[in-house]
């Protein structure tokens, strides 16, 4: 199969060698070794004759023209190739003999060739057998123009190395693009995002010569060009916002990610894009940005799984930058060369352990902790704007927490009496009253049900009823428990409180009453327990050293029913905890107040009865064996005295100023919503991960067979000698590394790059193996082309935004996407370039596309990961997740694909649909498929519901117009095209039969509008919206709508 | 004769439409628009997943696979493997003589002292096989005369995340295809309304080790190969449902002006994938159907959940994914993956197992038992096995009535059922401590070349070329254990 390909082109590409297309038993004249010959060796006979010494059998290879001419082992007198005469040549004897003994390829290699690859050999062996070395390992230059006959179609010499090759086949190339199609092709190309129908509208009025060129300058010079390349990217640089290993926990590399943003917008160089990324940190006086681009060589998984094999592991990391950085810069398959000497192409076992070297030295962790963000190396993140932000929310909070301390203690009005029965409702999450247990569940009346026992053996009785403060009580052993589930998860500035009734023995221990908390690691979380001494004792905990602890200094009387609550005001402070005994505020002991406002989130259930699920003892507290609570409250936020003693039963004062406050002083309420969302926001400066050297570099050991534990000789830091000696002049280092990868004779970095930024736009590569460019790799469709852009980029100091603009000016680029019975039967994959090629839309641009569409979209740049909509419960399905499942309503949710939390073991599902990788290891090209699933996310996800709905209000609210023209508007949102009068025809069927549908049935109507966090338009007639929602939603999953 | 242009042009397009695109639906389309090909009618009505293999390269044995993947590492000590020496020795160290410097986990590396454990459960023979159970397992114990248990598997892996990689992708390192991404590759689809590769998931204890999606993804396959999570909520196949407020008549008035505009748009444009997908909405809007048809357990009698345990009636359970399980397989579906995960008995071990076989014993033989009642058994594969096994020292304390076993890979048990199998047969052997295998080992590659060999593939040959070589599920090792061969 691969090798029809390679002859299907060379059929239609062999340079004047063929005039007419060729019966495929037929030859082509001259036989060229790199074109027609070396694919078959490779594929076939290197595996066994190629560059790995160890796994050479009969002495014999035949990757070098030493090892093709020399003697055969089994007869000195003959010699494997004769050049002139192939039926002397040893080879031509084993390639065609039907002995099963003297066969080659031999038949237990499940590998043939067939008699067409037979007759080139042949051919090829009696023309001369002319040795050529490999194209891609020498340096790119700069060929003459191509005579082509229709020069008028030429707008750049990119299109006379195109046309020159469409005339040999005898066909002509397409007309160009209409201005719709290729606006929006170049909008999509360059960032990412469809042309609005405005700038449409500006684009076909504009008649002027230098208009398309005028809307080519200003897409480079959008930000959004930055986030399109990045996403490209970051693909490239297995870029994510996890670690990637087991409970998969997150880290912060986003401010690479920006910066990579950054580099794209302000054109950063490519040479120095790729030295920065891989030596930044020793460049002369580096600044900040320089070093944070190292991070490109920490984005790799990285391991917290308990256990591991330290050597192991960091084996793999090193080895990991090693094949990203062959596969990234140098589309060399570096990875091939770990366990023994490369199969295909000359690189050895040494050199790639050479090059492992340069990446073996810094000073990193294999197994990293539960909660590290940025494992070392790592630098503080130099942000200004951040930092300005931080220091604003600091003194915003503060000066708000006077105000609110210094709240006029005004007394409520006489008319006005406290309704705790009323407000205790307001933000309650659970109430169970645990009157009754049955198959372990004790229901709620608000929140969540009780489960007893959730894991713990099965034989462990289940908490007991008994006779409790109201109905009955539940009654603890010191070993089993409820577990109300992953509910309250409270963060440091959450306001909450925790209520019941509670029955204990006099026991000298700690035992939890109500608790969340991590029963590993850190132990993080919050509890409310009785202490060895009696007292009441609220905890919130991150770890050992920070956490607040305020105990009573009163006791809870034993064996009697008390009434315990505890109060927290969200403020970080141990003055912000309040406890109460029998409705009464008690004096407290403050044992601890250095939170620091570091997280108490964790993914465990809360529990009644004991503080782990795993019934352990630990930092000496315990189950609570003999004890009972009943009625247990749990609020969203701190009731007031007046409440606690409501539900402690205790009179009240009906009058109180802070309950009148809390729940009808709308100045004061806004002012504590304004605090708490302000608190929310506090963040502190992220630390981020970065390449830097250790004082004392670690030897570099050649692997056996690639294991960690088995090191043979060492090496020092090198690199594959065939594609360009290392200068002696340069370090060997990594910055050593760098220049000699952006060293102007590298034959293969320009290469790659241009070949990359040219299956960027036209969805793929001149070499359509982006990521070898070895003796496996695809031969380029147009070597002259390639070269003419590498050397063309070098010359302009490697522009990255100069090559993107001259591949979007050609003619090439500009031509019609139209098939033609002609084109689809001479070239069907379109391998020519006569037309333009019909791209779907990334996973990315996907989403973002219906975004902006609908107006939806959130154009704030850079920063956390943020958490779009995503399906209940689909994280927690596969892992824990440790408080990682919150996420919160709000403009974020509408920010652009790569700003979504990427995480890696389970990253968002519709985008895997849409053909992303998981960005586990590098990946240089994604795959376009087209499968069910994704017309079930384009149907139902709720995220293209909301965008459709949304588009569907944005053209009903154009005045003036007709159900027809807010269709066709609509229809030009989503394809950038004014549709034919039978497709609105089409859509506007479906429009009158939905609106007749939902006017029916006006519940479904306000159903199905109300999907997603936007609110719908007050004064919009439900049933029509919903109606023109479905014609929308239509269109959106139009193929047409998922192309550019 | 042909233009041999359009032959190439022909395999090409066969090469998209079947490795790129879509179903494979696109490459009868596509033949008959380039002119090549079989264009007729029974050619253009196949729309299901077309496999790269026209045929399998053997008779299979095996039609479709259940993979019972038990997460975390079940302990071979306290369930298959019988070690009475443990019992006289126990408390003693693991001799160096036996351990001869292997490797720990960092976990009891440091560990002062590596006491022998034996199991507090006892085992007794059943069937007329024989075969040594262990009394965790009494469900298991009536179906051994249907079973192949291997006793010397190992694996390479110490770690979890490595070794489940391993075993379902061939490769400790992420970005391989899994298992069943392979076989859709292979052999494609075999109905036209489900996907051909299904997972399912369950948890026992509270907080496993947890699972990845990459553990069934496509690697660098395309993305139609991946497989699909069903779950146990309201939406058993992500998005399947239609949104809230849209029926399913509105869905179907939609999707009819849909295809006429794709249709429309198709005529002018003349880009086969268009056919694609307009096919894949079609198949979506079946998927509206038959997947809430099979997950509906509603016209299941009483019996099945005599047989496969009341928590078959609560979705999410192991049993309800037993059960589940059945009926994808009654509907063809070509490979079902569970996943049970809480096997990582570190310590606690005697009470966690018992909980972990609970949940799982009688599930397992039902599914075994149910598929043979209903002739399904002969042929489907049923797996049932984790990625590692168990130390026979304790990690942590021993006491009388407690310990904990560290991660094992040099030997471990699994066992298969139906499709092509021995049945009622032991294979390989441990040494008496259960440390090393003495007899017939079986590696991870042996056993993923096995599973390929009875479902009619020979694993050296389904091979998938991306940077620069061929790639295959067993790498480039891999036995067919012939002696596991009905």
């Amino acid at each position: 199969m691969y090798l029809s390909r390679t002859l299907g082109l060379l059929t239609l590409l062999c340079l004047g060698a063929c005039q007419a297309p060729l019966d495929s038993s037929e030859l082509p004249d001259t036989i060229d070794y790199n074109w027609h010959v070396k694919p078959i060796l490779s594929d076939r006979c290197y595996v066994c004759h190629g560059p790995d010494d160890r796994a050479r059998q009969a002495s014999l290879r035949l990757d070098t023209q030493d090892g093709a001419y020399g003697v055969s082992r089994n007869d000195s007198t003959r010699h494997i190739i004769v050049p002139g005469d192939a039926s002397a040549s040893v080879l031509m004897h084993h390639i065609s003999s039907e002995d099963p003994s003297q066969q080659m390829p031999p038949p237990e290699s499940n590998l043939s060739l067939s008699q067409q690859e037979i007759d080139i050999l042949r051919r090829w062996i009696d023309q001369g057998a002319v040795w050529k070395p490999h194209w891609a390992f020498t340096p790119p230059q700069r060929s003459e123009l191509p005579e082509v006959h229709h020069e008028d179609w030429v707008l750049h010499p990119i299109d006379a190395f195109i046309l020159s090759k469409i005339e040999l086949a005898g066909l002509t190339p397409s007309k160009q693009a209409n201005p719709e199609q290729l606006l929006r092709r170049v909008t999509f190309d360059l960032t990412g995002l469809p042309p609005t129908p405005s700038e449409l509208n500006a684009f076909l009025a504009d008649t002027q010569p230098a208009a398309y060129e005028r809307v080519v300058d200003q897409l480079l010079s959008r930000p959004t060009y930055g986030q399109r390349m990045a996403s490209m990217w970051l693909d490239i640089a297995r870029y994510a916002d996890t670690h990637g290993y087991q409970d998969d926990r997150p880290r912060t590399m986003w401010p690479w990610r920006d910066w990579v943003v950054r580099a794209f917008n302000e054109n950063l160089p490519y040479d120095e894009f790729v030295t920065w990324q891989i030596a930044g940190d020793l460049l002369p006086n580096p600044t900040f940005e320089q070093r944070l681009a190292t991070g490109f060589n920490r984005n790799h998984a990285i391991t917290q799984e308990g256990g591991v094999v330290a050597q192991e592991y960091l084996t793999e990391y090193v080895a990991d930058r090693t094949n990203t950085t062959g596969t990234a810069f140098l589309g060399l398959t570096m990875e091939c060369a770990r366990c023994h000497d490369h199969k295909y192409d000359p690189i050895l076992i040494e050199e790639y352990y050479g090059m492992f070297a340069f990446f073996n030295g810094i000073d990193e962790q294999a197994q990293i902790s539960y909660f590290d963000l940025a494992p070392q190396p790592s630098i503080p993140y130099e942000n200004p704007a951040l930092e300005a932000f931080i220091t604003r929310t600091h003194h915003a909070v503060d000066s708000l927490e006077e105000v609110i301390d210094s709240w006029p203690q005004t007394a409520p009005p006489l008319d006005w009496t406290a309704d705790p029965n009323t407000t205790l409702n307001a933000n309650l999450l659970d109430f169970l009253p645990l009157d009754t247990i049955e198959n372990l569940a004790t229901p709620s009346v608000h929140g969540r049900h009780g489960k007893a026992n959730t894991g713990l053996e099965k034989l462990l009785p289940s908490p007991k009823m008994i006779s409790g403060r109201r109905g009955h009580a539940m009654e603890f052993d010191g070993e089993n428990f409820l577990n109300i589930g992953e509910d309250a998860d409270f963060e440091w500035y959450d306001r909450f409180s925790l209520s019941s009734w509670i029955w204990t023995q006099d026991q000298p221990k700690n035992v939890a009453i109500v608790s969340k908390r991590n029963g590993e690691q850190k132990r993080g979380g919050y509890d409310l327990a009785r202490t060895d001494q009696g007292n009441l004792l609220l905890r919130l905990i991150h770890d050992n050293e920070h956490l607040i602890s305020v105990s009573s200094t009163e006791t809870i009387p034993h064996n009697q029913w008390v009434h315990v609550s505890a109060t927290y005001d969200g403020s970080g402070r141990a003055n912000g905890v309040r406890l109460y005994i029998n409705g009464l505020r008690t004096t407290t002991r403050v044992n601890s107040d250095n939170l620091d406002q570091e997280s108490i989130l964790n993914g465990n259930g809360l529990l009644v009865g004991h503080w782990t699920p795993r019934n352990q003892t630990r930092d000496d507290i315990e189950g609570m064996k003999r004890g009972a609570v009943d009625d247990l409250y749990v609020h969203a936020r701190d009731l007031t005295a007046l409440e606690v003693a409501y539900l402690a039963d205790q009179p009240y004062h009906s009058h109180e100023i802070a309950h009148y406050q809390a729940h009808h002083d709308h100045a004061f309420q806004d002012a504590i919503d304004a605090l708490d969302d302000l608190r929310s926001k506090i963040t502190r400066i992220p630390h981020v991960m970065i390449m830097e050297e250790m004082e004392a570099p670690r030897t570099t050991f050649v692997l056996d067979r690639g294991a960690y534990d088995v090191p043979m000789d060492s090496v020092g830091p090198s690199i594959p000698e065939v594609i360009l000696p290392f200068p002696e002049e340069f370090p060997r280092n990594r910055l050593g590394l760098a220049q000699w990868i952006t060293h102007d004779e590298n034959p293969l970095t320009a290469r790659v790059a241009v070949n990359r930024f040219w299956q960027l736009l036209f969805g793929a590569g001149l070499v359509q193996t982006p990521e070898d460019f070895g003796n496996q790799g695809a031969l380029p469709t147009h070597p002259e082309l390639l070269d003419h852009l590498a050397v063309t980029f070098i010359d302009s100091d490697y522009d990255i935004k100069a090559l993107i603009k001259q591949i979007v000016m050609s003619a090439t680029y500009r031509q019609s996407n139209q098939r033609t019975p002609t084109l689809n039967e001479r070239d069907p994959d379109n391998l020519l370039l006569a037309r333009a090629p019909r791209k779907r839309l990334s996973a990315e641009m996907i989403r973002d596309n219906a975004l902006l569409v609908s107006g939806l979209l959130n154009p704030v740049m850079g920063g956390e990961p943020v958490r779009p909509y995503q399906p209940a419960g689909l994280w927690k399905a596969l892992a824990n997740q440790i408080g990682e499942n919150r996420y919160r309503m709000g403009p974020d949710v509408h920010r652009r694909s790569i700003y979504t939390y990427w995480k890696r073991t389970i990253p968002p599902p519709s985008m895997l649909t849409f053909d992303a990788p998981d960005r586990s290891v590098c990946t240089v090209e994604r795959q376009m498929t087209s499968t069910p699933l994704q017309s079930l996310i384009l149907l139902n996800d709720p995220q293209y519901v909301e965008a459709a709905r949304v588009l569907a209000s944005r053209v009903s609210a154009v005045v003036g117009t007709s159900d027809r023209e807010r269709i066709g508007l609509a229809f030009q949102w989503l394809t950038s095209r004014v549709p034919q009068p039978e497709e609105i025809n089409a859509l506007s069927e479906l429009f009158t039969t939905q609106s007749t549908q939902f006017k029916e049935d006006p519940d479904r109507a306000l159903q199905l509008v109300s999907v997603g966090q936007h609110q719908v338009e007050p004064d919009v007639q439900i049933s029509q919206l919903a109606a023109m929602t479905v014609v929308t939603s239509t269109i959106m999953n139009l193929d047409e709508a998922q192309y550019r | 004769m042909r233009d041999p242009i359009v032959d190439v042009g022909c395999q090409m397009n066969r090469r998209h439409f079947f490795s790129k695109l879509s179903l494979g639906i696109g490459s009868a389309a596509l033949a008959s628009l380039v002119g090549c090909g079989p264009s007729s009618n029974e050619m253009a009505a196949k729309t299901t997943l077309q496999g790269v293999l026209s045929s399998p390269h053997l008779t299979p044995k095996a039609r479709r696979v259940i993979y019972l993947f038990q997460s975390g590492g079940p302990s071979q000590l306290e369930l298959f493997d019988y070690k009475p020496t443990l019992q006289s020795m126990r408390g003693e160290d693991l001799p160096e003589s036996i351990r001869m410097g292997q490797r720990l986990t960092g976990m009891t590396a440091f560990q002062d002292s590596l006491p022998l454990a034996s199991s507090i459960y006892s085992f007794s023979q059943h069937g007329s096989s024989g075969t040594w159970m262990s009394e965790l397992l009494p469900y298991t114990s009536k179906i051994v005369d249907d079973l192949c248990i291997v006793r010397s598997m190992y694996t390479e892996a110490i770690n979890h995340d490595p070794a489940i990689t391993f075993f379902q992708t061939g490769s400790q390192l992420p970005g391989r295809p899994s298992i069943g991404a392979w076989l859709s590759y292979g052999l494609g689809s075999a109905n036209e309304d489900l996907p051909t590769f299904c997972v399912l998931l369950s948890r026992g204890l509270q907080r496993p080790q947890p699972i990845y999606s990459r553990l069934w993804g496509n690697g660098f396959l395309a993305a139609l190969h991946q497989g699909v999570k069903f779950g146990a909520g309201a939406e058993p196949v992500l998005y399947l449902n239609n949104p809230p407020g849209l029926d399913a008549t509105d869905r179907r008035s939609m999707l009819q002006q849909l295809d006429r505009l794709n249709e429309m748009h198709y005529q002018t444009s003349g880009d086969p994938a268009i056919q694609s997908r307009i096919a894949q909405y079609e198949m979506a809007y079946r998927m509206q159907t038959s997947v809430p048809d099979i997950t509906d357990l509603s016209d299941e009698p009483e019996s099945t959940f005599e047989l496969y345990g009341e928590a078959a009636r609560t979705p999410g359970t192991y049993a309800a994914n037993c059960l589940l399980a059945r009926r994808l397989a009654e509907r063809d579906v070509r490979f079902i993956q569970l996943y049970h995960m809480g096997w990582d008995q570190h310590g606690n071990l005697p009470h966690d197992i018992a909980l972990q076989c609970k949940d799982t014993d009688q599930a397992s033989a039902a599914l075994v038992t149910d598929l043979k009642q209903r002739g399904l058994l002969d042929d489907t594969l049923v797996i049932w096995g984790g990625e590692f096994g168990r130390t026979n020292y304790s990690q942590g304390e021993l006491t009388e009535i407690n310990y904990g076993r560290d991660h094992h890979p040099r030997c471990f048990t699994l066992w298969m059922a139906g499709g092509g199998v021995k049945s009622g047969l032991t294979y390989g052997a441990t040494d008496e401590f259960g440390y090393n295998i003495t007899e017939n080992p079986v590696h991870v590659h042996d056993f993923q070349a096995t599973v390929l060999h009875l479902l009619g593939i020979e694993h050296e040959r389904l091979t998938y070329r991306h940077q620069g070589r061929r790639f295959r599920l067993t790498d480039v090792h891999g036995h067919v254990v012939q002696d596991l061969l009905a």
